[in-house]
């Protein structure tokens, strides 16, 4: 496998509390495969996003697990900073949330990306700039010679989102992480971006990681999709089969927004469980509908399971979700 | 470039790409804040003409004084007239002459110590914050430390204790204003390295030093821009200061505070010249100083 996580966690440390934003994450990117990570606002996507790069905000730190790049562990693995950058940018690339603030608002962003080729392969100055105005070209920006000269403030949301996409791929990395590419953006341009960076990733050969809180947006480009909630993994399928058979009360609940139902009866109620006090038992018992002392909800964690085709769930009340769920995507 | 800072307009420009070069030429920069301001109102225009004079005085006031400013003659204390402008001193000096050869020694100073001040505590505030531990902690609260001695003082003792030349004057005028630089860069370091385009360039694989020098400094250089112009007022004056009470640059040497300070005892006997027109002399310059610190902090949208 090109890409390979297993059972990542990362904590964030303020005074004396500690609360775990990924727990044991567990997953898989194929050569060229686009996999699709979704889960509601402040599940840890983010702080999954950087951890897959090896990377930290300055108050978590990563506590257990392993991200694996061919074989090379980016976190257990003893690697020098130094040779942690020589991945970041270069062999994983990553595209964060909210372009404009991701670029820096002094330098022209052709400079910026022909800086990170310059870092990463040693370029001279003009080999830089033409890395940095094909890449530009990549992601379908008109003119790039001139929008080389441009600075952050001068182009628009979804420009701006753009030249990111090109800083990303510049270096034709093996694997590209996207955070919430397009989740600031309005509807018409989000789908434009999407295919741009479709685009982008297959022709410098990378696999794409989408993460978004959006099903909607995911699901024309993900061949696959891992589900998160508190943090951690809780349903993994292949997409189409996601849609089809939901067997996760969270995934339930994203599709039920998706699908914008008036009487939403299987949306996870309240707001995302406090990750400092993470209860015994499952971590949703408090918010899900389908929630059952008799199975086990409040004393037993759930491990994922395999149900079959590759779907894996991890609740105790799956055989009654599946049923549920077919109801409503009939 | 410090100055090509954009400032928000408060408006997204969401228009096709055709509209890109207008949508370039059109936003403002900090430069053209301060251009506008020069433009419209008198006072940053009156600044900035006191700073070029001072300036085209500090590189050709010697060339074009009418007398030569250190060669005593039989004219002395003669009040201001058609040949003197401004009289002559206690020595026969054409005071005139020695008050527009003064910025050659006076805006050196204040230039080259603020120059030392901005770079040493820049470097200082941006290394000793970024990359933190215990020695960036020490170098930051030794130079609060600095910062808590009474300026004028420190400077009297070290010039005294090390002598009066001029090179000692710009290292201690550099080494007082140091902490307001170390501290103004360490609150710029503090609010960028939270930002997304850091996360952003460490995510690219940039080294700690690249980040530092290519995303914290270009932002961090605005508030570092508007003081240097207070810092260079101050050490005009602190220059004076200690010349006037002989702890600095000595006569001959036109400069104001020892000009000042020779005619001082003069004034009682009626002879004002002598003091009063180096003073106002170094009172424009510091104003012009000063009003043009104010023009660029507007303009930063930080009302000073």
């Amino acid at each position: 496998m090109l890409f390979e996580v297993s059972e990542l966690s990362v904590e964030y440390q303020s005074l004396d509390e500690i609360s775990r934003a990924v727990s044991n994450v567990s997953l898989e990117v194929g050569s060229g495969e686009v996999v699709g990570i979704v889960g509601e606002s402040g599940c840890g996507k983010s702080t999954l996003a950087l951890a897959l790069l090896g990377l930290t905000r300055r108050n978590a730190r990563i506590t257990a697990g392993s991200v694996r790049l061919e074989g090379t562990d980016l976190v257990g693995g003893g690697l020098t900073d130094k040779q942690l950058r020589q991945f970041r940018g270069r062999r994983i690339g990553l595209i964060t949330q909210n372009a404009r603030s991701s670029l820096n608002p002094t330098v022209r962003i052709g400079k910026q990306i022909a800086t990170v080729y310059a870092t990463h392969t040693g370029a001279k100055k003009a080999d830089a700039k033409s890395a940095a105005i094909a890449a530009l070209r990549l992601v379908g920006i008109n003119d790039p010679e001139h929008r080389y000269e441009a600075y952050p403030h001068e182009l628009s949301g979804g420009m701006a989102q753009r030249a990111v996409i090109a800083m990303a791929t510049v270096c034709r990395p093996d694997v590209v992480v996207a955070d919430e590419a397009t989740s600031r953006l309005d509807v018409t341009i989000q789908a434009q971006i999407l295919d741009d960076l479709q685009r982008a990733v297959q022709e410098v050969g990378s696999s794409l990681v989408l993460i978004t809180q959006d099903l909607g947006v995911i699901a024309n480009y993900a061949d696959r999709l891992y589900v998160m909630n508190a943090g951690e993994i809780v349903e993994t399928a292949p997409t189409a089969r996601l849609f089809e058979a939901p067997g996760h009360p969270a995934s339930v609940s994203l599709l039920e927004s998706q699908l914008d139902l008036s009487d939403a009866e299987f949306r996870l109620r309240g707001l995302p469980v406090d990750a400092r006090k993470l209860p015994e038992g499952c971590w949703l018992q408090a918010r899900c509908p389908f929630m059952d002392d008799k199975a086990g909800c409040r004393t037993a964690h759930p491990e994922l399971s395999d149900v079959g085709d590759g779907h894996e769930v991890r609740c105790h009340r799956t055989s009654v979700v599946l049923d549920r769920a077919a109801e409503l995507t009939r | 470039m410090a100055l090509a800072e954009p400032l928000p307009t408060g408006e997204e420009q969401q228009g096709p790409e055709t509209a890109a070069r207008e949508v370039i030429l059109g936003y403002p920069t900090l430069r053209s804040h301060i251009l506008h301001k020069v433009k419209r109102e008198t006072l940053p225009k009156v600044g900035l003409l006191i700073v070029v004079i001072t300036i085209f005085l500090a590189i050709f006031g010697p060339l074009i004084a009418p007398y030569n400013t250190i060669a005593a003659t039989n004219l002395v204390n003669k009040a201001p007239s058609a040949a003197h402008w401004f009289g002559t001193d206690a020595s026969g000096l054409d005071i005139f002459s020695r008050v527009i050869a003064a910025p050659r020694i006076d805006v050196s100073i204040a230039l080259l110590a603020t120059a030392l001040a901005l770079i040493v505590g820049s470097a200082i505030g941006l290394f000793a914050t970024f990359y933190g531990g215990w020695l960036g902690a020490l170098a930051i609260r030794a130079t609060d430390t600095l910062q808590a001695f009474p300026a004028l003082i420190l400077a009297i003792i070290v010039v005294v204790l090390t002598g009066h030349g001029i090179g000692n004057i710009i290292v201690v005028i550099a080494v007082l204003n140091m902490p307001l630089y170390a501290r103004l860069m360490r609150g710029e370091v503090l609010r960028i390295s939270g930002r997304a385009f850091v996360e952003a360039a460490r995510a690219s694989g940039l080294s700690d030093f690249a980040i530092a020098w290519r995303q914290v400094l270009p932002n961090a250089t605005a508030p570092i821009v508007a003081q240097m112009s207070v810092t260079i007022g101050w050490a005009i004056l602190a220059t004076a200061g200690l010349s006037f009470l002989g702890a600095g640059v000595l006569p001959p040497t036109p400069e104001w505070g020892s000009m000042i300070s020779s005619g001082a005892s003069e004034i009682i006997l009626g002879q004002w010249w002598p003091s009063v027109f180096p003073g106002i002399a170094m009172a424009l310059t510091v104003f012009g100083f000063a009003v043009v610190a104010d023009t660029i902090q507007t303009a930063l949208g930080r009302e000073g």
